[in-house]
């Protein structure tokens, strides 16, 4: 179909007129021809933006500084794009308009095959690499290939048809001789790699990568970019910003972008740069990268010239992708040296000189890599695809290609107002099954949290061995329920106040990438450790409740399990609350302050007629309180016989008379169940409220 | 401007670099151009060290490999090397070659050679001596960020230079330093505010206080700009010319930060396949048939290479033609006839340093002595500590008002409850809120803070700014204002409103007790900290807590006639809490307090006079002194056991092999998960 040819690979080696230089490419990039065939079809999609401008508010005064100027713009699809500057030149704020992770303090406009962006849809179509990979380390490539899966594909793909896809991504990527490999023991590249074929799934037509080199070595880079190129060669529209490339990864783009001051100084073919800064009298030194010398005229290293530049290409409206281009430059330029007529021979000369031999670099990457198969469909052109030579062998960009872009092309799947391809329910069980397989993994903290409810469950067993029939021991056994309280409040809410600020940078990433809800999110992360907590709870109560010699009635039992799982679930909430309200450092604070309230009006300090008439209200808000309550009801109410008196006179020898010294005569076991029901329901209420509160802000 | 500038500084200091060679060893120098010497590049003031030569032979590394236990990797593979003294030097190669366990073998920083042989001057390396000489820049930039660029100057100068200088000495010394870093404008600008460039620089300038001959650093260019690195390199470059010897390690240096380096050594796979002029690097590999396009770096292209982008064949011969290292400065075969001297010979000031001979020169022994005392040291990172403090005003105030907020939370619910017969009980719980508050309240913070803190002190305490035993005092004791201040508002409002005896003296024993069970909860905090992560070290504060809660207040209740075993006993004096408990009921029961008040609404006060109550908890036989004694003794046990502890982490001693067999079994078979400290 659109294999490239060997013989046309040959006529074209020839054509270069350097076979020494060609047989050495042609170990660097093997044409083997790769295809994605079995992924979800997408639209080609090209992006314009016209005039962008973008402030923010500089600290407390009311000016504020302008980060982008005005510039325009056009990202071809099929092509790679790079958006290179200086620090501060505005690079990856551009990006994040353009992926629209940016939506606030905005001018101009942003356009979709030539109509306005409809910003719900787009996101559909695109994706976003951040620079730092957020993946979560206790998966393997293939567990994190299939929560991916499950999550952004919808269920009319079958089982075999996802793992074809699985498959396909992991072979072209490279990574399945990593499939069972942790996450976490990946090396840099592999998981760069790892975060590309995570949101390939979806098919995006349109892929922004923020620094996707950051942090990877010559090797790695190379592959990256390179994947990039193929990604871009299968008709998808690839941007990213970049700092430093190499000569050798700067060839590989098809188009640069580059900002300087929060304007355009160069848009168009790599190709086209050295001669179009030569036009400028800009010249390129020897062994100099052209990506390291644009740069540094945008930093204002050779002088200030910014200005010519960005009236040069017109702040982006200009896209230089032939000599034609800046054609009107050059002449310019020579009406005013025409003094100097043999200088300005020899000048171009070098010029054109330099110019060919950088394009026959081009040319053969362009060549070979365009062999690619196109799996991004375009219909009714699919002829015009093909890729001609001429006599230079430059290798000819179909510039007609845009006309074959139009809103038309979109599926109805992408317009429609749903959000998520698969439902609450379905995200739901995805996230919480990826949960689990955490808890299962990390097993450290597993590890210390069974320890630690074994230990002071049979340490509790020790100190108050027997205690619980023994009437002149009431106040130690009164003791005992109340460490109950204070030991399950303390493990099980410490752990949660980490839980989400931990977890955020995934969190944020998935989420913006329309891989699940907010709301399926924070089930799934409020469901996985309830049956750990349970387990752990259910021992460590059935530890002290035998050795304690508590009352020997099932439904006694059951009720004081009751009240001591309810607890640990709601101080499990409060936890959750803190870390989704609170950045670490005061939520390590406020958390076991806010505590020792709920500890002082729990009952067993004070009681309650003790307790001044104006503070009896914080009893009713203290969940200890209902739990106290609770397991001493379960202990010593609903008729139980009189405990056993091993001395002369047992003061609260009689049930009754302990329920009197503590006010609890009138009280009500299912009373204290509700409360702490409904304590329950209204923190995991809170805490989602104030996670989704945190995740708008940090955006 | 600033480009310009910078240029013309370079020029300055190579024009000056080639008449004068090295500012430090100025007193060699011809008295009539000193004056000028100093002025240029000189700091005035401070120690002078004699230039240092660097070389290595035979150098190995082998750690452990993560997957495989049985198995080892080689990162090091017998690598020879010469860094020269006015020279700046830059390791690279791809990632894994080696550059970084290089760079920390020569500066012993962590690593422990293997084998092979460091030479400092042509004479074995005395380690004792060159930590003293050379510095170590870290990649990340660890700085307080609660202090301006001047005063952490100032500490610095402190803390390096002691009494030796006065302190408009020096100032001058401090602004000779940030003038040369061009770090003057930022001089009251809080570190956090302060761009990639300026941090880079500014941990350079701290470092810089002393004079040290000999800089490493560690990708001083990661993370900054295009113009933050040539502005970084153009410094290192000034340095250098000034006599000093840097070596850094630079990931993917750009053709611009290339030119400006004076020598370069390659690295790949734990092995030299290069070492020399940057310049030489196109003739080099055109050897061996690889032509460098005129539009790449070759840097880029070399480390390419030795990426195997252009095939395997490459490596070992580049290797044998430097002799892994030993060819100290590969240049190409002179051809017949050519007697043109390059420029970087000249600019670089190495080749007119050759010929002076400097290995002779001995180091003062004066160089060598600490000039900060313990105490002056202990005083200036007290003061940091709580200049620290007071500056986190956010936390503070948080800090205070709930203290307030639960003071009176607690005081209301205890209200009147001290002169109360009937409830003499609750008074009891009174003073068991006191131990819980003064548990949690002070331990739970320490949990979070240290682990973050000690990267801070990994860095200074590794290049040798202070003892960790002053720092360690300076600790402790930056705690005491702020958690008195609480403790006597606290406890106040508390012993007020419950009503407790108005008597001085049973205030100021109450008082004591709580303090020291604050101070010996923090420790208790520190220790676990010192240890373990931050996720793990939050659970087990509180777990940990809890058998001490309970031990504190057993067999209570039972009356004076309950037999308690001897183990039991035992395990309760184990327990801080059960001695801060018996503490708390002696300040307030014991000493002949007056009967409690029985109101008329009550037939009968069992608990009217204090002995029956006494009895019946279990607490005849306390003494006040003796509980004040237990508790201090625990709280230098904690504290003692957490210095060593963090001592134990910032050596860097090697674990044991059964040890680190068990983390092996465990890690394999359990999926525990080790934590690297």
């Amino acid at each position: 179909m659109n294999q490239y040819s060997w013989k046309q690979f040959l006529e074209n080696n020839n054509l270069l007129g350097t076979a020494g230089a060609g047989q050495l490419k042609a170990q660097i990039v093997p044409a083997q021809p790769k295809t994605l065939q079995h992924l979800p079809k997408r639209p080609a999609v090209d992006l314009a933006f016209h005039n962008l401008t973008y402030r923010v508010k500089e600290g407390n005064r009311s000016n504020a500084k302008t980060i982008l100027k005005g510039v325009s713009g056009r990202l071809r699809s099929g092509e790679l794009t790079a958006i290179m500057g200086p620090s501060g030149a505005g690079k990856s704020t551009l990006l994040n308009i353009l992926s629209g992770y940016k939506t606030s303090s905005i001018e101009g406009s942003v356009t979709m095959n030539g109509a306005e962006r409809n910003l719900s849809a787009f996101r559909k179509l695109s994706a976003y690499i951040m620079q730092d990979n957020q993946l979560h380390g206790n998966l393997t490539v293939q567990e994190a290939m299939t929560v991916a899966t499950n999550l952004k594909l919808s269920k009319k793909f079958s089982k075999p048809e996802k793992h074809s896809m699985i498959d396909d991504i992991l072979l072209t990527l490279s990574l399945s001789e990593h499939r069972y490999t942790m996450t976490r023991n990946l090396s840099g590249g592999q998981k760069k790699r790892l975060s590309i074929a995570l949101e390939l799934v979806s098919n995006p037509p349109i892929m922004f990568f923020d620094e996707p080199t950051s942090g990877l070595d010559s090797s790695t880079c190379f592959q990256c970019i390179h994947l990039l190129k193929m990604l871009a060669a299968g008709g998808r529209t690839v941007i990213c910003t970049i700092h430093q490339p190499s000569a050798r990864l700067f060839e590989m783009f098809d188009q640069l972008y580059t900002l300087a001051d929060g304007q355009c100084v160069y848009q168009g073919s790599t190709k086209q740069l050295v001669p179009f800064l030569s036009t400028l009298n800009l010249e390129c030194p020897s062994y100099h990268n052209p990506a390291s010398y644009v740069i540094e005229v945008s930093c204002g290293e050779h002088g200030d010239h910014t200005r010519k530049l960005v009236d040069a290409i017109d702040n982006g409206k200009r896209d230089v992708r032939s000599s034609a281009d800046y054609a009107g430059l050059k002449a310019r330029n020579d009406l005013v040296k025409v003094q100097n007529l043999k200088a300005i021979l020899d000048k171009n000369d070098a010029s054109s000189v330099s110019g060919r031999k950088y394009e026959d670099n081009l040319t053969l990457n362009n060549g070979l890599l365009n062999g690619m198969v196109n799996d991004i469909v375009k219909e009714g052109n699919v002829s015009s695809a093909l890729v001609t030579t001429n006599e230079r062998g430059d290798a000819m960009i179909d510039v007609e290609k845009s006309v074959n872009c139009t809103t038309a092309l979109l599926t109805e799947e992408i317009t429609s107002p749903e959000r998520y391809p698969t439902s609450q329910f379905h995200q739901f069980w995805v996230v919480l099954k990826r949960t689990l397989l955490f808890s299962y993994r990390d097993w450290t903290l597993m590890y210390l949290r069974l320890f630690a409810h074994l230990l002071v469950g049979f340490l509790i067993g020790a100190l108050y061995y027997d205690i619980g029939n023994d009437g002149a021991k009431v106040l130690s056994n009164l003791g005992f329920l109340f460490f109950n309280m204070l030991f399950l409040m303390y493990t099980s809410m410490t752990i949660t106040i980490l839980s989400f600020p931990l977890e955020m940078p995934v969190l944020l990433k998935e989420n913006f990438n329309r891989w699940y809800s907010l709301k399926s999110y924070y089930l799934a992360i409020s469901v996985a450790d309830l049956p750990f907590q349970a387990i752990f709870c259910v021992i460590y109560v059935s530890i002290v409740y035998y050795f304690t010699s508590q009352p020997w009635e099932l439904f006694r039992f059951s009720m004081f399990l009751s009240a001591c799982l309810l607890i640990s679930f709601v101080a499990q909430s409060v936890g959750l609350v803190v870390g989704a309200a609170m950045n670490v450092q005061n939520g390590v604070f406020l958390a076991p302050v806010m505590s020792v309230p709920f500890l002082l009006f729990s009952g067993f300090f004070v009681s309650f007629d003790a307790i001044p008439v104006y503070l009896r209200w914080i009893t009713y808000l203290s969940y200890i309180r209902y739990g106290f309550e609770g397991t001493a009801l379960a202990t010593y109410g609903y008729g139980r016989e009189k405990l056993r008196c091993f001395q002369t006179y047992c003061h609260f020898k009689s049930p009754i008379t302990t329920l009197e010294e503590l006010d609890m005569v009138n009280a009500n076991f299912t009373l204290d169940i509700v409360a702490l029901i409904v304590i329950f329901v209204v923190l995991r209420i809170s805490a989602y409220l104030f996670l989704r509160w945190k995740l708008k802000t940090v955006r | 401007m600033e480009t310009a500038s910078s240029v013309k500084g370079s020029t300055t200091s190579q024009i000056s670099s080639l008449q004068y060679s090295s500012d430090i060893n100025a007193d060699s120098l011809e008295p009539d151009q000193s004056e000028d010497f100093q002025t240029v590049l000189g700091l005035k003031y401070l120690p002078s060290w004699p230039a240092v030569n660097l070389q290595f032979s035979e150098l190995c590394y082998v750690v452990p490999d993560q997957t495989n236990a049985s198995k080892t990797k080689t990162i090091l593979r017998r690598v020879n090397g010469m860094f020269h003294s006015h020279e700046l030097t830059a390791i690279i190669g791809p990632s894994g070659a080696g550059k970084t366990t290089l760079l920390n073998l020569l500066a012993g920083f962590g690593a422990v050679c293997e084998s092979g042989e460091i030479l400092v001057n042509n004479s074995p390396r005395d380690m004792r001596v060159f930590r003293k000489m050379s510095r170590y820049i870290m990649q990340t930039d660890v700085l307080d960020s609660q202090f301006t660029v001047l005063e952490m100057m100032i500490l610095a100068a402190n803390l390096k230079l002691g009494k030796e200088l006065n302190l408009k000495q020096k100032l001058e010394v401090i602004d000779e330093i940030l003038g040369m870093l061009r770090l003057k404008d930022t001089l009251n600008t809080m570190a956090q505010k302060l761009s990639g460039g300026e941090r880079k620089r500014l941990c350079i300038a701290l470092e810089l206080v002393n004079n040290p001959p000999v800089i490493f650093l560690d990708e001083p260019t990661t993370g900054l700009d295009d113009l933050s690195s040539s502005q970084c390199i153009a410094l290192l470059k000034v340095l250098a010319a000034g006599g000093r010897t840097v070596i850094c390690s630079i990931h993917t240096p750009s053709a611009k930060i290339f030119e400006m380096l004076d020598a370069v050594y390659v690295l790949a796979e734990g092995q030299c396949v290069y070492q020399g002029k940057g310049s030489n690097i196109v003739p080099f590999l055109k050897n061996f048939g690889l032509c460098c396009p005129i539009t790449y770096n070759p840097a880029d292209f070399i480390i390419e290479v030795a990426c195997l982008e252009y095939g395997g064949s490459y490596h070992e011969p580049m290797v044998e033609a430097v002799g892994n290292g030993k060819v100290a400065r590969w240049s190409p075969p002179a051809v017949e006839g050519e007697t043109t001297t390059t420029k970087t010979d000249t600019t670089s000031g190495a080749s007119s340093f050759y010929e002076r001979d400097q290995f002779d020169e001995e180091i003062s022994p004066k160089l060598l002595e600490a000039k900060c005392s313990w105490w002056l040291q202990y005083k200036l990172l007290l003061v940091r500590m709580l200049i620290q403090m007071w500056r986190d005003k956010s936390y503070i105030k948080l800090k205070f008002y709930m203290n307030i907020v639960l003071a009176l939370l607690v005081g209301s619910l205890y209200f009147g409850m001290g002169t109360s017969a009937s409830k003499a009980l609750f008074n009891f719980g009174f003073m068991f809120t006191i131990v819980i508050a003064y548990l949690y309240l002070p331990m739970m913070p320490v949990l979070l803070y240290f682990p973050t803190e000690i990267n801070l002190l990994k860095r200074e305490y590794n290049n040798q700014w202070y003892r960790l035993s002053s720092y360690y005092a300076a600790m402790v004791t930056s705690k005491l204002p702020s958690m008195f201040i609480l403790a006597v508002i606290y406890l106040s409002i508390v012993y007020l409103m419950s009503s407790q005896p108005l008597e001085w003296f049973r205030f100021a024993m109450l008082f004591t007790i709580a303090f020291v069970t604050a101070l010996t909860s923090d420790s208790f905090g520190l220790l676990i900290s010192s240890r373990l992560s931050l996720v793990n070290a939050m659970f087990m504060g509180p777990v940990l807590a809890v058998p001490l809660i309970l031990l504190s207040i057993y067999g209570i209740g039972y009356g004076g006639g309950t037999y308690i075993s001897p183990l039991m006993r035992f395990l309760m004096h184990l327990s801080y809490l059960r001695h801060s408990m018996e503490g708390l009921v002696a300040s307030l029961y014991d000493y002949g307090r007056a009967d409690t008040i029985c109101e008329d609404t009550e037939i009968f006060c069992s608990f009217k006079k204090s002995k029956v109550l006494l009895a019946f908890l279990g607490f005849e036989n306390m003494h006040y002194l003796w509980s004040l004694s237990c508790l201090m003794s625990f709280y230098l046990l904690f504290t003692v056991a957490a210095y060593f502890m963090i001592r134990l982490r910032l050596k860097h001693s090697e674990v044991s092999p059964i040890f680190a067999y068990v983390i092996q079994l465990l890690t394999k078979y359990f999926n525990f998960t080790s934590y690297n400290y």
